[in-house]
């Protein structure tokens, strides 16, 4: 008789223990359980997407420090990189490096949906967008990190060249190990040859990746690999699907209140991210420009004219010559870290340039400058492929302001003898109580290379530097 | 007591006779009828022709209560009967059918017992044949069931049944038997002839409280080898208690109440959230409610549930211990009505303990302040006064009347005559003390509370009604609590009873704006009253409303403004202009059916439901310094300030916020109870399980939130506001020339959460000897990661007792009463709801370049280990009683391992997560536990009892993975940062290398001083950062409390005191900051300056060059870290000293009374802390070196009677 008790008591543990499942399935409410298709796709769309340079801000000859940020000042990673200070131990210095944590934070985000969005609920077609945007953004975020923290891609060395690691799916358990920056090209390039059949010409919203975008950063990734023909054929790609340039000129020509260029009259804009955010330009303090490069803009470049300030403000050495950004993010919207169209036209313009069609090659320059320059817009094809080259890299400068531009320009461009410039900064200018100094950055300097900092090779003790600075422990 | 044994009569009632002879004895098989019936025996009517003797006597059984007790052998020899009577009597119906039978009968009470003739029947000559038969009660003649009768060197033994009758056969002629039960003594009888006896047991002293509620079962504690530790109502009544809480403390070893917060033996989580406080459960079931909800007077006893073994059954909850509150409930017999008054007094606190310089040495501070900061403008005053900004002028920062005074001389408005004149009649002021007497009051309270008590066999009931209102310390302060609480108990037949409960509490209180509840916001020189007693009014004051602040510039600028309403302030004018009224309802209802299945075995159901509701509304009228503010803060202006166009953005008017909310809970079970005993061989074996099911769900809504602007008390009516602007994008106010914004608060949260539970539980003992306990619990809740729901991962324990005194080679030792010894190993758990296990995201829109975009923000990635904190805990100890009881206690040894710990762990954050917070931590606890208390005076009138409580605990972090570079994180925040092998929550220091120049000098990781000075003795300043250079300096937890409680009785008169202490842990001394200029210490007198060379106060930031300034808050932070400044933070306090005086009850009888009982009572009268300087550690924040006020003395004053 008692066992009858017992079998019927385990019957209903048997029948509660089903039933279990279904009540304890709660969802919370306020926030969303990420499940469902729809919502991995929507996951690509990330507002406000920042990569912060402070680890080479001031290690180009774009950028310029107050003198009294340096002077008599502790060492810090801005003193090293503005005085080219090569005996200092960076990795001691760099508790941690903000720019390679968020970056790899977003390709979390990317690998989130690669990983999870094909047992999700939804559209076969939403899945394999949602993938194919993620792959764009994480082959973006790859590219950032292995041309900031490796030696610039060198076909003869790349399969050795240490590189940074590959994080190719959702795992925090994940124990990371570093590539070869061969290693990382590949996986890249693989991403977006991947991508690009399934994106859209017109996403749904601009913080999706569309196709012009991933043509533009396939063609940067050829012309960082030297693969100039593939890098141009890329880029007519996407000059294909867009090709606009903003009428600086025209802007400058308007009388009266300017209207506010916001983001979405720009039509430049290939991807939306940033230094620090959309509204990092409000800062301009932290955006002073050097001597040489207010120099190289001459006195007609409404890019200068328009936004730049050279009067006193308590961030410059007006004495130095510099100069400091003014226009605000909503006043008019300008790309730092995110690719625009006339980076496009310019890759293309250094391929034509190298091809030795010097003629299109200035013709697609002209094009840029008759938009942004006020007098003088038009230049000369000149004699050689070398002084077409060098037009090319000076409107690079021009045209393509902060961000990591200058800083991967020297980085790529120092490796080809015909165009490697050795930076030569003779501080303080304006302080008296200093002895003047001359400083060299020699194109080969292992300053090119960000040493990974202190919290990733605690964690990650395998990980070796990719320079031969020492391991703070 | 009752309560103890009722509820064992509920399910206990074994009632066969066991014997190991059943099989060989002829007169071994014994049938034990137990036939109760409702009916009444008033009449007996009986219709048998020929039927078996068993029919009738049966058919008499059912009518009466009567129950036979016969050997089955009388059956086999019994005559048909034949019987036909109506309406009969009970003696005449036997006398009847038993007229012809071979045997004859016997009514003893309500039971007949069956026997031989002895005159006719012949004996047989080899056996004797003895019938040994009674009943079993306690002294107040409640009949004890399931007691055990043994008949002394046999193993012939049985159990008393339901109403406490036994029945038994012995072989010998005078027959020795012994009847025990658990709590009470065991008594040996040598019954005589064959009368019925009546064995009186009287309960065990030590035993007393032997007996303990699980909240699953209830269980004697001779059957548990777990830690537990039971309060019982006389002890928690020692004292008139402000709450449950301070009736708990210093009443269980290794519960610590420090600063009022309840820690069972150290701390087992790092998480905030799960925090520290023990489950509670109420009436069996894990309840929302606090202690401090729990009206005391409702009280029957609490159990505190310290090791593994014990709270296991409560599974992933349970971790932190478990305390049980059983309350009240009607007792059988007369209805009894009890009322409690008291009253409490508390004195305010003594300002002269917080060591305030005073108001003329405030004045010479600010002076030489003032006179510090012009210097660092090159004496000009127009530059340090812009820097404060005015109206138009750079953004506005506050400066004291003092300053103020200063602007008045440097802009000509007073000559420095009047400038002396007006700083010397401040120095007469004293807003401190006008504050104490003029915004605070005594703090009063008043309860009564009306308990009724009414039983009868069927049903019980208990009520009762508790009014208490208290006037707290600041002015127009009050509150009110109504609690009702009823409680019924119903046995609706045999088999089946019920229990219902309903406890409803409703809080009303009224408060004032929280700004104004301290002294600080105006400085000493400030005043409320005029000499003539008249108020006085300030220009401003800072407090900033979160918009910005003032200066007498700008009040000064708008005096004459018509446009704007004035600054000024008196805090007893606001302390009447807004008030915020808050209503708690809270329910509680229960309901618990069981049934008898068959012997041994009971089913039972419970539930339970709690809602608690709160609803909050803050009026601040148009006049109060609030709304004035908000008013002329949200004032813009087109034009110039004499024509210009003022715009209100806020109306004018009060505002209204209210706000609703609530939670609720469910509990549900059903529980098997099994139990039986039965003897085989020599042995005797006491088996008793449960097994059962429990669902729970934790329900917080979203709160409903409403503010009004331009709210009219009288019409109800209000202003609306463009909200989307003034909250958004803001507008531009002219009085503090900047963009502000309306606060928001537009998210919305809520929580819901689902548990189950499935447990089992056994505990075993061999002849009352030995026992194995163990039980095992399965938990699954919503939060748990997929993985893990998966997983079979029980909480289990196991545990060992011995009862050492009963062994035969510990019985001979005479003055050892008792002694058990006992040994558990069990794991608990607890859960953080704040983490989950899935892919979370927030839908935002709050993107800036395209507004009508929303999007997902990752707010959680998924964690799919997601688990429960685990702590397992291995406990021994040993209950103890000597000398004839006279000295009794335990003492535990206990180790705690908390594993899966949730912490934030570093990860690499290639991963891309820098830290995520999972099971990651662990934490170990040791410690040792003892309690001992004794009357070990009695004479004559006289008695003097003593107990004495002491707990010791050592924690230790064992893991932990995460590092921070800067050594003042682990100096500032100990709860968050910490080192593995260490103490959790430790203080840790700087090395102070002495003080040069009013510098002081700290070593850094490398031991070289952080100050030095170059050859015209200028300091450099550096910072320490590294975490090597701090040392540990000790424990912020108490690592020993306990407490000692002396009792003197004289004839009706009590004298009780009770102290507490805590110590082993460390405080920093009270130093001042050398940085910032907000000073009120008294030690700023004492400071080096250039006129007080030799003093052993550093210099403040106002004696610092100003190039040296920005260092000053450096050295302030070092030096207050300072390994000079430690101090031990041990303390002993007498909490409370208690005289009353009882009604004798001779007198009481004329009076018709049963208890009439007066107290007089004094709260925290005394104090002795080692860290002197008139520290109280009670109230001192530790880590921080901070003095807060003293705890305040309370006197009470108490009445309880009984009728």
């Amino acid at each position: 008789m008692k066992s009858k008790y017992i079998y019927t008591l385990l019957f209903f543990m048997v029948i509660l223990n089903t039933s279990c499942k279904k009540y304890l399935d709660l969802k919370p409410t306020g926030k969303i359980t990420i499940e469902k298709a729809d919502e991995f796709y929507q996951l690509v769309s990330l507002p406000n997407r920042a990569y912060p340079i402070n680890n080479f801000q001031y290690l180009s000859d774009d950028q310029y420090m107050k003198e009294s940020d340096v002077v008599g000042r502790p060492v810090n990673m801005n003193i090293i990189n503005f005085l080219f200070d090569e005996k200092t131990n960076r990795p001691q210095l760099l508790t941690s490096s903000s720019l390679y944590n968020q970056s790899y934070v977003y390709i979390n985000r990317w690998n989130i949906i690669i990983s999870l969005v094909d047992d999700s609920e939804g559209d076969q077609a939403v899945k394999t967008l949602a993938k194919a945007e993620a792959k764009v953004n994480r082959a973006f975020d790859h590219f950032l990190l292995v041309n900031t923290y490796a030696k610039h891609y060198d076909a003869a060395t790349a399969n050795t060249d240490g590189g940074i690691c590959i994080m190719d799916k959702y795992d925090l358990e994940a124990q990371p190990a570093k590539s070869s920056v061969a290693e990382v090209y590949a996986f890249i390039e693989k991403d977006l040859d991947e991508a690009i059949p399934f994106l859209q010409d017109k996403p749904a919203n601009p913080y999706h990746p569309s196709l012009a975008y991933a043509y533009a950063l396939k063609a940067k990734v050829h012309l960082f690999k030297k693969e100039f023909a593939k890098a141009a054929a890329a880029a007519k790609q996407s000059l294909a699907i867009n090709n606009k340039i903003y009428d600086l000129v025209a802007y400058s020509k308007l009388t009266g209140t300017r209207p506010n260029i916001t983001v979405d009259l720009n039509p430049e804009v290939l991807n939306l991210v940033y230094m620090t955010g959309y509204n990092e330009l409000n800062f301009g303090y932290n955006f002073v420009i050097s001597p040489e490069l207010r120099t190289l803009f001459g006195t007609t470049d409404a890019r200068f004219n328009l936004f730049f300030d050279t009067t006193n403000a308590s961030w410059i050495d007006v004495a130095a010559g510099s100069a400091w950004w003014t226009p605000k993010y909503n006043t008019f919207f300008y790309p730092t870290v995110g690719m625009k169209t006339t980076e496009v036209i310019l890759m293309l313009a250094e391929c034509e340039a190298r091809a030795g069609n010097r003629e299109e090659a200035v013709r697609l320059l002209n094009e840029i400058r008759v938009k942004k320059v006020l007098t003088g817009a038009t230049l000369a094809v000149p004699a050689t492929v070398k002084e077409t080259m060098n037009l090319v890299i000076a409107e690079r400068r021009r045209e393509l302001l902060f961000g990591f531009n200058r800083f991967w320009d020297l980085r790529r461009l120092n490796t080809e003898p015909d165009y490697a410039k050795t930076i030569v900064r003779v501080f303080p200018l304006v302080n008296k109580t200093v002895p003047q100094e001359t400083y060299t950055l020699k194109p080969n300097s292992f300053l090119y290379i960000i040493p990974f900092a202190q919290d990733v090779l605690k964690a990650n003790p395998s990980l070796t530097l990719n320079t031969d600075e020492t391991r703070p422990f | 007591m009752k309560n103890f044994y009722q509820s064992r009569s509920s399910w206990r009632t074994t009632t066969q006779i066991f014997s190991l002879k059943k099989l060989v004895s002829f007169f071994a098989i014994l049938f034990l009828m137990q036939l109760a019936s409702n009916a009444q025996a008033q009449g007996i009517t009986l219709n048998f022709k020929a039927a078996p003797l068993e029919e009738v006597i049966n058919s008499i059984s059912k009518q009466t209560r009567y129950n036979f007790f016969y050997d089955a052998d009388f059956l086999k020899k019994a005559n048909p009967v034949t019987i036909n009577v109506k309406s009969s009597n009970i003696g005449r119906v036997l006398s009847l059918v038993f007229a012809d039978q071979p045997f004859t009968y016997q009514v003893n009470d309500k039971s007949i017992l069956l026997k031989n003739k002895t005159n006719t029947e012949a004996v047989e000559n080899t056996t004797v044949d003895k019938i040994v038969h009674g009943m079993v009660k306690d002294t107040t003649g409640m009949p004890i069931p399931g007691a055990v009768i043994t008949l002394k060197g046999t193993n012939v033994m049985t159990q008393t049944d339901g109403s406490g009758h036994f029945y038994l056969r012995s072989n010998t002629n005078s027959p020795t038997i012994i009847v025990k039960y658990m709590g009470f003594v065991s008594q040996e009888l040598n019954p005589r002839g064959e009368a019925a006896i009546n064995v009186v047991l009287t309960t065990d002293a030590v035993s007393l409280n032997d007996v303990v509620v699980t909240g699953y079962q209830t269980i004697s504690k001779d059957r548990s080898a777990a830690a537990i530790t039971k309060v019982d109502n006389e002890s928690l009544n020692k004292f008139v208690n402000t709450s449950l809480t301070a009736a708990l403390e210093g009443k269980v070893a290794g519960l610590s109440l420090y600063k009022g917060s309840p820690v069972l033996r150290g701390i087992s989580t790092f998480s905030s959230s799960v925090g520290t406080t023990p489950l509670i459960v109420l009436d069996g079931l894990p309840s929302e409610t606090t202690l401090d909800d729990i009206n005391p007077y409702d009280v029957e006893s609490v159990t505190v549930l310290k090791d593994g073994a014990a709270t296991s059954i409560y599974g992933s909850r349970a971790a932190n211990g478990v305390i049980i509150v059983t309350t009240k409930k009607g007792m059988k017999g007369k209805t009894q009505v009890t009322f409690n008054t008291d009253f409490f007094i508390t004195d305010k606190p003594d300002l002269d303990k917080m060591h305030y310089a005073s108001t003329s040495q405030m004045v010479d501070y600010e002076s030489a302040l003032y006179q510090s900061e012009l210097s660092k403008y090159a004496g000009s005053t127009k530059s340090l006064f812009d820097y404060y900004g005015g109206i138009g002028t750079g953004s506005i920062r506050y400066y004291s009347p003092v300053y103020a005074l200063y602007r008045n001389q440097a802009d000509g408005k007073i000559t420095a005559e009047q400038l002396t004149s007006s700083l010397d009649g401040l120095r007469n002021n004293d807003y401190y003390s006008q504050y104490v007497d003029q915004a605070w009051q005594n703090e009063s309270r008043q309860r009564y509370n009306l308990a009724l008590s009414s039983g009868s066999d069927k049903n019980n009931t208990y009520l009762s009604f508790n009014y208490d209102k208290s006037n707290p310390q600041v002015r127009n302060n009050e509150s009110e609590r109504f609690n009702m609480y009823l409680k019924s108990a119903y046995q609706l037949t045999d088999r089946l009873s019920a229990t219902f409960g309903v406890n409803t509490m409703y809080n009303k209180s009224t408060s004032t704006n929280g700004d104004y509840d301290t002294y600080t916001i105006q400085p000493r020189y400030a005043s409320i009253t005029d000499a003539a007693g008249n108020r006085t009014y300030t220009d401003y004051v800072n407090i900033s409303q979160g918009v910005g602040n003032l200066n007498s510039s700008v009040t000064d600028a708008l005096a004459l403004n018509s446009n704007l309403k004035s600054f000024k302030f008196n805090v007893l004018d606001e302390l009447d202009r807004g008030f915020t009224k808050s209503n708690t309802l809270s329910v509680r209802a229960f309901a618990n059916l069981e049934y008898k299945i068959v012997q041994g075995l009971k089913y039972s159901v419970q539930g339970q439901y709690e809602l608690n509701k709160t609803d909050l509304e803050t009026f601040s009228e148009a006049d109060s310094y609030q709304m004035r503010y908000m008013y002329n803060a949200f004032t813009s202006l087109a034009g110039s300030p004499a024509t210009g166009v003022y715009t209100h953005n806020i109306p004018d008017g009060g505002r209204l916020f209210q706000q609703s909310a609530e939670t609720s809970s469910y509990t549900f079970r059903n529980q098997l109870d099994y139990s039986k005993s039965f003897g085989i061989g020599n042995t005797h074996h006491d088996f008793v399980a449960l097994a059962g099911f429990e669902a729970r769900q934790t329900l917080r809504p979203v709160l409903t939130v409403d503010t009004r602007y331009g709210y009219n008390t009288q019409t109800l009516s209000s202003i609306l506001l463009d909200e989307a602007r003034l909250k958004t994008s803001g507008i531009q106010s002219y009085p503090f020339n900047n963009t502000i914004t309306l606060g928001s608060s537009d998210g919305q949260s809520n929580s819901k959460h689902r548990n189950v539970s499935m447990y089992a539980n056994m505990s075993y003992t061999l002849n009352d000897l030995y026992n194995l306990t163990g039980s095992i619990r399965v938990d699954q809740a919503d939060l748990f990661g997929k993985e893990v729901r998966s997983q079979f991962r029980p909480l289990w324990s196991l545990g060992a007792g011995w009862n050492a005194s009963k062994a035969s080679f510990l019985a001979d030792i005479n003055w050892l009463s008792y002694l058990k010894v006992r040994a558990t190993y069990g794991i608990g758990g607890n859960v953080d709801q704040v983490t989950t296990s899935n892919l979370v995201g927030r839908v935002l829109s709050s993107d800036r370049l395209y507004p009508n975009l929303t999007y997902l923000s990752l707010s959680e990635l998924p964690n799919p280990l997601l688990r429960w904190e685990k702590t397992a805990t291995t406990n021994v100890g040993i209950d103890y009683a000597i000398f004839k009881n006279r000295i009794h206690g335990s003492i535990d040894a206990y180790y705690k391992y908390s594993s899966d710990l949730l912490i934030s762990t570093a990860l690499d954050p290639t991963v891309g997560a820098s830290t995520q917070t999972i099971n990651n931590g662990s934490l170990s606890n040791k410690g040792i536990e003892f309690s001992i208390g004794s009357d070990w005076f009695k004479r004559g009138d006289w008695t003097l009892s003593s107990n004495f409580v002491f707990a010791y605990n050592r924690n230790k972090v064992e893991k932990v993975d995460r590092y921070s570079p800067s050594g003042g994180n682990y100096v500032s925040a100990p709860a968050n940062y910490f080192f593995a092998n260490t103490i959790y929550n430790s203080m840790y220091v700087y090395k102070y290398s002495g003080m040069t120049n009013g510098y002081p000098i700290f070593l850094d990781e490398n031991g070289n001083p952080n100050v030095t000075f170059d050859a015209n003795g200028t300091p450099t300043i550096l910072g320490i950062n590294s975490p090597l250079a701090i040392q540990r300096a000790g424990s912020l937890t108490p690592t020993f409390n306990g407490s000692f409680n002396q009792t003197i009785r004289y004839k009706s008169f009590e004298l009780g005191a009770m102290f507490m202490f805590y110590g082993g842990n460390k405080l920093r001394r009270d130093v001042l900051d050398l940085s910032g200029i907000a000073q009120t210490d008294v030690d700023l007198v004492s400071r080096w300056t250039e006129s007080n060379p030799n003093a052993t106060i550093p210099r403040l930031e106002v004696d610092y060059p100003n190039v040296l300034k920005p260092s000053a808050l450096t050295l302030s932070s070092l030096y207050r870290n300072a390994d000079i400044h430690v101090a031990s933070a041990s303390f002993v306090r007498l909490r409370n000293i208690s005289f009353s005086y009882a009604v004798p009850k001779s007198f009481l009888r004329k009076l018709s009374l049963q208890q009439l009982k007066i107290t007089a009572q004094a709260n925290n009268p005394l104090l002795w802390a080692a860290a002197g300087d008139d520290i109280d550690p009670e109230t001192y924040s530790l880590n921080s070196g901070t003095r807060n006020l003293t705890t305040p003395k309370s006197y009470l004053l108490g009445l309880a009677v009984t009728f």
